[in-house]
């Protein structure tokens, strides 16, 4: 219990810190705005108190670890409103009247809802898939290539993150009438993935250029085929960094508003569509609902996808986890590596 | 010139569209037609808002008419699903329920949120829909532009239902194009409470606006320039149509100088109009309408203004797309939408005024609403959008410096 | 290009096998750009078209094995890949990204008939017209805005990166940045109008803001630039740790220890060890996220009640309302074009960051 005391005192401290710097803040902007008040002194006054008393009196290990619980308060915070308003009885959005499972019955009745998640899981596993075979592969095939081949489809790949997503929309949609594609899944699909490719590549390209190529040339020394070493020394290595781009691919497509928009066609709403639909009279508990469902089942897959993680780590013997690229695990020096190559793989 | 188009858009069907009729007349007539509702109403309504009409016109009669001329397809009604674009809850869903028991295909409806949005989707191809829903102006630009199929009257039998000043509109006479679903008229709207003044003119709205109590004031405008442009102009005197350039710079300058005391500009206001959130805002009667019932049930008091001089009346129309694939169930849609029974529900549930003669089931307080009810002599000052290239051009510039400043 | 990587072993073919084999991967990319682009016209759906992209994978493969057969380049150097590989995403690029594209130049080069119409010519009037003060206005704003957002963001994001690596307990780690991405496993519209009911005057926040005193009234910072960058910050937070996370996992601490053990403070430890040798990791999330940022126009219609336009909506409604689109085409290829000296920057940092940190 003490500890659970210690613990809450740091999230306060990190509180009153943050307050501080706050409170700091808006004076500077508000002395250069001209404005100053009473009332702005005071909180400077003690402002400045706390920016320089807390950290007299609170180790950083600790004052971070409770700025980090405000941060994740932060970043839930919302997404709690979300999930409470599910169970909100009445329809009013800003007041909370009462729980009831209401809400939930009516999405799931509701077939334009369920269709719509539906289309949308089938767009985002197909993105995935192709995202993570084609940038896998070209991550895999640029990251020993010459900077000269490699410059000009960095390029390219960054262009893709870069011009605005309704700008490639537009273009895909031109694009899709002139070629005589039928808007519907399939251009969804193919829009979504020329962003989530190059998530893919970037992702994994990271993490494969700082895992070394020394196992690898290893194991081929040692007579192991291409396909061998790819499948027992690199992938397996590579594994975390291409779980985290296929997540990723599949977060972006299932989430994606503007090029769904566009390429969708008639009748063909994704779930983000369908909830922008549902939401030009303002926020409905019944997509509330909806979305409060699908977190839960995500969240019911990520803990299961993490539970088997950790039981392929034990058998792998390496920390592997939902970690993400660049993660190397602790290196030991190239001696040993070279030594240990069969032993833990 | 339209032949480049061809990238977009292969077909060049480019019908002209010939008279301008006496719009004064049409618009008089329909504030007639809306008498005649009321006199329906109060005369003999067996019951509020009627459910899905059963039974209406020549409804389940379409597929086995004998002597059909050539249509776009055959004469039996397609399995469907029927895909309409409409905006969002703008017809009753009962009426979709009552059209699939009636004639079969179910109903898909996707919505949109603006004329331009809708534009925009047609004419990059690809979208299927067999039912739009454009105001007057888009149903002649998408006429010009080929989008639009010429309807094929004898699948529609209700349409000799259809008020009379509404086959004679002045973006299509005569119907070819377009089936009038409703009509309304924007204008401003206040909760009394917060407003104790009363403008009777759009003028009069942007002359309070500018005064300072408004700031504290929850304002909010309409999203769209040709939406924001028409009011200024409509305040200020001049045809919301006009494009010279002196005229419409002076609207923008009217705009820019209300922006301070603009709170929101958005078309997703219903919500918080409803919960009683704005103070002051722009709007379209019917949708008013709904927010003044749900306020009066919680004893508080919202006004919609009906202005005298000039504002913009716009009538929204049912249109077949030329890309749709069920044309005979779209046809059947109209045809059923225009049953009086069925009239009366969708005009119950949207508050707009439908002008369909002899229309029964709606609702009294509904009918005899002046804020639907508009008087002939209002109406007749007023102005309904035509839509140009150019016009559009200056009044999205407007609209960006307006957002801009 | 179909020549195995250009690793420092392994034989390298003639001259003209290269051209050779050049020529034929081209040709292949090309027949693959075409076969991708004519899945339209096929009637392809879903799955067909995934089955169709998934088997020209081990077909790229075979060719590029048979090129080389042909061209004499013999055995692969041992930890090099086959350029192969990287031919179905090239063509996938060229296919759905490049050409797309270039309807975009195209049209940004034509002149506007109006309703979204354009006659095909070489006409630069869109680009004055671009150029307009207006627009430059609406891009200084929208550069202002994403700049303080991503200042924020680096702000907020950084302490928390830095924990998670430094202080968290290891095991932790993947759990702890699960929780930063499980809020983005809701919708991203759901999430922005949730931000609604979080910063209404009648939600307890500003209730609680009030009786604290520390705001006059009801909170109003809805519909204001403070509801966007906020909205902005919200939303775009994990972009920026999860990059910067791997940057500071790669970092050796022992340097940070071994720099305190001789006497530095930790400040000065942090400054010029940790800071300078994460830098370009943490420029590279500051740019992941601020160019995002420029391109945005979600958040400000919903949380700035559609009184402030930045840059992305102007040429939303350029597109939507306006249907210009050789001026809508025009003002997004000037956007990009400001924006690209901070891709070259990236693109540049994440060279020199493979250096330091790759093979």
């Amino acid at each position: 219990m003490p500890e659970a005391l210690r613990r809450a005192g740091y999230v306060l401290a990190a509180t009153a810190f943050v307050a501080g710097l706050i409170a700091i803040a808006t004076f500077v902007v508000g002395l250069a705005g001209g404005e100053v008040s009473v009332r702005s002194a005071v909180a400077l006054g003690l402002g400045v108190a706390a920016v320089v008393l807390i950290p007299r009196a609170i180790a950083l290990p600790s004052l971070l670890g409770g700025y980090a619980v405000l941060v994740y308060l932060f970043l839930f915070f919302p997404i709690v409103i979300v999930v409470v308003y599910a169970f909100n009885s009445g329809n009013n959005t800003a007041v909370f009247e009462g729980l009831s499972l209401r809400w939930f019955s009516r999405a799931l009745g509701d077939e334009t809802i369920t269709s719509a998640i539906g289309r949308s899981l089938q767009i985002a596993l197909a993105s995935a898939l192709i995202a993570t075979v084609f940038g896998t592969a070209a991550a895999l095939a640029l990251s020993r290539v010459s900077r000269r081949i490699r410059a000009p489809f960095d390029t390219l790949v960054f262009l893709t993150l870069v011009v605005p997503e309704l700008v490639i929309a537009i273009s895909a949609l031109i694009f899709f009438v002139n070629a005589g594609f039928d808007l519907g899944l399939a251009t969804m699909f193919v829009g979504h993935t020329v962003f989530n490719a190059s998530l893919v590549l970037l992702v994994v390209r990271a993490r494969f250029a700082s895992m070394g190529s020394t196992l690898e040339e290893a194991s081929r020394d040692l007579g192991a085929s291409a396909l061998g070493t790819f499948r027992q020394v690199t992938l397996p290595r590579l594994a975390p960094a291409i779980v985290a781009g296929a997540l990723l691919s599949f977060t972006f497509s299932f989430d994606d508003v503007v090029i769904s928009n566009f390429t969708a066609g008639a009748g063909n709403d994704t779930w983000p569509l369908r909830i922008l639909a549902g939401l030009r009279f303002g926020l409905a508990p019944d997509l509330n609902a909806a979305a409060t469902m699908m977190l839960a089942i995500t969240l019911l897959g990520l803990g299961g996808a993490a539970l088997v993680l950790r039981r392929a780590a034990r058998t792998q013997g390496e920390p592997v986890g939902l970690a993400f690229t660049g993660e190397a695990a602790p290196a030991p020096a190239p001696a040993e590596e070279r030594l240990s190559v069969g032993a833990r793989g | 010139m339209d032949d480049e188009l061809r990238i977009l858009a292969p077909d060049s069907a480019r019908p002209r569209v010939q008279q301008m009729v006496n719009r004064r007349q049409a618009l008089l007539a329909g504030g007639g037609a809306m008498a005649a509702a009321y006199l329906a109403a109060c005369g003999g309504s067996t019951g509020e808002g009627g459910g899905g009409g059963s039974g209406g016109g020549g409804g389940d009669d379409g597929e086995d008419a004998a002597a059909k001329p050539p249509t776009p397809a055959d004469g039996d009604v397609e399995s469907g699903p029927l895909l309409i674009a409409n905006w969002v809850d703008y017809s009753d869903p009962a009426n979709y329920k009552g059209y699939r028991s009636e004639l079969g295909p179910k109903v898909s409806v996707s919505g949109y949120g603006s004329n331009d949005e809708l534009l925009a989707k047609l004419r990059a191809g690809g979208s299927k829909f067999d039912i739009v829903v454009p105001t007057g102006y888009a149903v002649k630009t998408m006429a010009e532009l080929g989008l639009i199929i010429p309807l094929t009257r004898e699948l529609i039998p209700n349409l000799a239902n259809l008020s009379p000043a509404f086959t004679k509109t002045d973006y299509d006479p005569g119907n070819v194009y377009s089936v009038p679903k409703n009509y309304g008229i924007t204008s401003f709207y206040w909760l009394t409470e917060k407003v104790s003044e009363q403008p009777a003119s759009i003028k009069e709205v942007f002359d309070l606006l500018k005064t300072p109590k408004f700031k504290s004031l929850r304002v909010n405008f309409l999203e769209g320039g040709t939406q924001n442009a028409a009011m200024a102009l409509a305040a200020l005197g001049h045809s919301i149509n006009t494009e010279d350039q002196a005229e419409i710079d002076s609207a923008k300058q009217l705009l820019i100088d209300v922006k301070p005391n603009v709170d929101t500009i958005s078309s997703t206001f219903i919500d918080r109009a409803t919960r009683g959130e704005i103070d002051f805002g722009m709007g379209w009667n019917g949708d008013i309408r709904r927010a003044i019932e749900a306020l009066a049930k919680r004893d508080r008091e919202m006004v919609f203004l009906v202005p005298e001089g000039n504002t913009e009346y716009w009538v929204d129309n049912w249109a077949i797309p030329k890309a749709s694939e069920h044309p005979v169930a779209a046809h059947k849609w109209i045809d059923f939408v225009l049953d009086p029974a069925n009239a009366g529900t969708e005009m119950n549930y949207h508050q707009y005024p439908v002008p369909v003669q002899g229309i029964t089931g709606v609702q009294k307080a509904l009918a005899s609403d002046p804020v639907i009810n508009v008087p002939d002599d209002k109406i007749a000052g007023y102005e309904s959008q035509v839509e140009t290239a150019k016009g559009l051009q200056q009044r999205n510039r407007v609209y960006t410096e307006f957002k801009a400043a | 290009m179909a020549i195995a990587s250009a690793g420092r072993e392994g034989p390298v073919a003639a001259p003209r096998g290269r051209l050779v084999g050049a020529v034929a991967g081209v040709a292949l990319l090309v027949a693959a750009v075409g076969v991708y682009t004519q899945m339209g016209t096929l009637g392809l759906s879903l799955a067909p078209a995934l089955v169709l992209l998934l088997i020209s994978v081990p077909v790229f493969l075979l060719a590029g094995a048979g090129i080389r057969r042909l061209v004499g380049t013999g055995e692969v150097d041992h930890a090099g890949y086959p350029f192969a590989l990287a031919l179905p995403s090239l063509a996938y690029y060229c296919a759905f990204f490049l050409i797309p594209l270039g309807f975009l130049i195209l049209f940004a080069v034509a002149t506007p008939l109006g309703f979204g119409g354009v006659q095909y010519g070489f006409d630069l009037s869109n680009f004055r017209s671009g150029l307009d003060s207006l627009y430059v206005e609406v891009f200084l704003r929208t550069l202002r805005t994403a700049a303080v957002g991503t200042l924020l963001i680096v702000l907020v994001g950084y302490p928390l990166a830095y924990w998670i690596v430094r202080y968290a307990p290891e095991n932790r780690r993947g759990l702890l940045l699960a929780l930063i991405v499980i809020p983005f496993w809701t919708s991203f519209l759901i999430r922005t109008y949730s931000y609604l009911i979080v910063l209404s005057p009648e939600f307890f926040v500003s209730d609680w803001l009030e009786a604290l005193r520390l705001t006059d009234g009801p909170l109003e910072v809805l519909y204001t630039t403070g509801a966007i960058q906020l909205g902005l910050v919200y939303n775009y937070l994990p972009l920026f740790v999860l990059p910067l996370y791997a940057a500071l996992g790669r970092m050796d601490w022992g340097l940070v220890d071994a720099a305190t053990d001789l006497g530095a403070s930790q400040w000065a430890a942090f400054r010029q060890i940790t800071l300078r040798l994460t830098a370009p990791g943490l420029i590279t999330g500051t740019l992941l996220v601020f160019i995002p940022m420029m391109g945005e126009y979600v958040i400000p219609l919903v949380l700035g009640g559609g009184r402030v336009d930045l840059i992305g909506n102007v040429i939303q409604r350029l597109f939507l309302e306006a249907q210009d689109y050789a001026l809508g085409s025009a003002l997004a290829l000037l956007v990009m074009g400001a924006l690209s000296f901070f891709v070259v920057l990236y693109l540049y940092l994440s060279v020199r960051t493979e250096q330091e940190y790759g093979a």
